[in-house]
């Protein structure tokens, strides 16, 4: 260990803690009773689902335009990728998600899909 | 050094990462986007035992050969981004502040601007920022396999520098 070391782990440490930090915030803020999965493919919105009100396990396939593909599984609040043809399949490989703020990413058909809790994004605070 | 034996020198290490790149590609990983990173410990030893401009041409060639032989042109630019940001954060750091840190905090801080500049690229190609919620495992693991990659490093730059002061009286 030399003198550097301990300034950079400090450093480190703080920086991890902010982002953890940082990422709990975000992940309580879009928290809710709804959940609403929002698929997207280059930041267009492709499909949005409300996983709440799934019923019967459903399957969509989104092909890109070379002609590649994402089979997405739907169940009662939760939502995989059942396979698709990239080489490393890591969208295959995240699971399955359930809670509002996890996503699946499938970066090489530029594929992302998130959980919303709530129904009405942009508005802050609603009564009933 | 002879330019020659440099050269075979070099493009032995360029297989080894190259090698090592494919072999940890096979491996199962925990969570998507998490690697070892092993092959980088060979371009830290070349930035070491040669100097930068090495280093960062092994890293060059072994993502190039690495798309071609495994992974494709989406590969190709994530490793690309962050091969070369970890890279020149590593060189900085070791012409810099050789002597206030030990190889493995350079390795962490390098493995970190790997994962950071992977993620830059990620979210452009995405275009959803969100894609940095993945920051914070992504920092932890890069503290972890950065370390581990370091030590491996230095032990490794032990071993090759007795072999190449061996070499160098015959």
């Amino acid at each position: 260990m030399k003198k550097g070391d301990k300034i950079v782990g400090i450093v480190l440490l703080v920086i991890v803690v902010i982002a953890l930090g940082a990422t709990s915030i975000y992940k309580a803020s879009i928290k809710g009773s709804a959940n609403i999965a929002v698929i997207k493919r280059e930041g267009k919105v492709i499909k949005t689902i409300d996983l709440n009100k799934v019923v019967k396990p459903e399957e969509f396939t989104f092909k890109t335009a070379n002609g590649h593909f994402n089979t997405i599984l739907v169940n009662h609040n939760s939502i995989s990728i059942k396979d698709a043809d990239c080489p490393h399949k890591e969208c295959v490989k995240s699971g399955v998600i359930s809670k509002p703020g996890e996503m699946i990413v499938c970066l090489p058909f530029k594929l992302i899909i998130n959980i919303n809790g709530q129904k009405n994004n942009g508005i802050d605070a609603g009564t009933f | 050094m002879k330019k020659t034996k440099k050269m075979v020198l070099l493009s032995i290490l360029v297989a080894i990462a190259l090698v090592i790149y494919l072999i940890e590609a096979q491996i199962p990983v925990l969570f998507p986007g998490i690697k070892l990173g092993l092959a980088n410990s060979i371009s830290l030893v070349a930035l070491i035992l040669f100097g930068w401009k090495e280093a960062l041409l092994i890293m060059i060639l072994r993502t190039v050969l690495g798309s071609i032989f495994g992974g494709g042109l989406p590969a190709l630019m994530f490793s690309f981004a962050g091969g070369l940001l970890s890279n020149i954060v590593m060189i900085i750091l070791y012409k810099y502040l050789k002597n206030a840190l030990s190889l493995p905090t350079i390795s962490v801080c390098g493995a970190i601007f790997h994962n950071v500049g992977q993620l830059l690229v990620a979210a452009f190609i995405i275009k959803d920022l969100r894609i940095y919620l993945y920051l914070p495992v992504l920092l932890i693991s890069a503290i972890v396999t950065g370390y581990f990659i370091g030590t491996l490093a230095s032990v490794l730059k032990n071993r090759l520098e007795k072999i190449l002061a061996f070499d160098k009286r015959l």
